[in-house]
């Protein structure tokens, strides 16, 4: 047996799971259970952090995934959610005796994050880019929901 | 009058255009952190592998002085600090580490890299700290 390193969000992230078996059993019962979790999702040991900001015509999520390769990420969306999965894969060292870590502090393995988006959103528009170890998706608005000035003429 | 009004229009429009500050002056107006690091070794070099989202490869100072190894990482500070955030969690901070490191590391032939937003710094041990073995004769 290979020796795993302690990850607090792994243990956390467990508790959740348990949580939510036991939810999920008891809406089983009563057959109103909804299956949305999926495998990315019961191996993640790690959640990006992410900024969400607003502008005139768009949403834009920052997602700090440094050490991420671009094609280790993945992204969709479906039912109104917006799923980000990957996995920072740990550099190759050549595994040899010499090889001695000191100090680990960045945490490694798969990743899942999910966010339920607001409806006024173009969901054939959303566009994702990654630069410099982050993640930026730019979700526009609908014309419906951008902010319009009316002149409302006083009688 | 109108003269020195000028003067001093022209003398805001120069503030203006030097838009990018020192990192002297950024460490003292901008929020700093100290970003996760790697250390290990192998057999030829100490490797440190630091966390920097959102730092482009210009925006990286590192220096060597005094047995003390500085890593300074800026990110974009001015322009995150405007966002109309709706959801926060990340720090608005550039990054600073301070690292002391002995005679046993080469300071001449440092090397660092960043891909992804990882700043990995190579350094070469010294010959003379290398294990070795010796033959009898």
């Amino acid at each position: 047996m290979s020796i795993v390193r302690f990850n607090p969000l792994r243990e956390m992230l467990n508790m959740e799971k348990e949580f939510n078996k036991m939810f999920n059993n008891f809406e089983n019962r009563f057959g109103v259970s909804k299956k949305e979790d999926n495998e990315d999702y019961e191996n993640a040991v790690w959640m990006p952090l992410t900024d969400i900001s607003e502008e005139k015509d768009a949403y834009k999520l920052q997602i700090d995934i440094p050490g991420v390769d671009k094609k280790d990420v993945k992204i969709s969306f479906a039912d109104g959610k917006l799923i980000i999965s990957g996995e920072r894969k740990e550099e190759k060292v050549e595994e040899n005796k010499e090889t001695k870590y000191h100090r680990i502090e960045r945490t490694y393995g798969k990743f899942f994050r999910s966010f339920t988006l607001p409806k006024e959103i173009a969901a054939d528009k959303i566009e994702a880019e990654y630069i410099n170890g982050q993640l930026m998706v730019m979700i526009p608005k609908t014309e419906e929901a951008k902010p319009k000035e009316l002149e409302i003429k006083v009688k | 009058m109108e003269n020195k009004v000028n003067e001093i229009q022209n003398e805001q429009k120069l503030n203006e255009q030097v838009e990018v500050k020192s990192f002297e002056e950024a460490l003292r107006t901008e929020s700093w952190q100290s970003p996760l690091t790697d250390i290990y070794e192998d057999k030829d070099n100490y490797f440190l592998s630091v966390q920097m989202p959102g730092v482009s490869k210009g925006d990286i100072k590192i220096t060597v002085e005094n047995g003390n190894l500085t890593l300074m990482g800026r990110v974009n500070f001015d322009e995150k600090i405007n966002k109309n955030f709706i959801m926060r969690e990340t720090v608005i901070a550039n990054y600073y580490r301070k690292f002391k490191i002995n005679d046993s590391i080469d300071t001449e032939k440092i090397e660092a890299e960043i891909i992804n937003g990882i700043l990995t710094l190579t350094m070469p041990k010294h010959e003379k700290v290398k294990p070795r073995e010796i033959n009898i004769k």
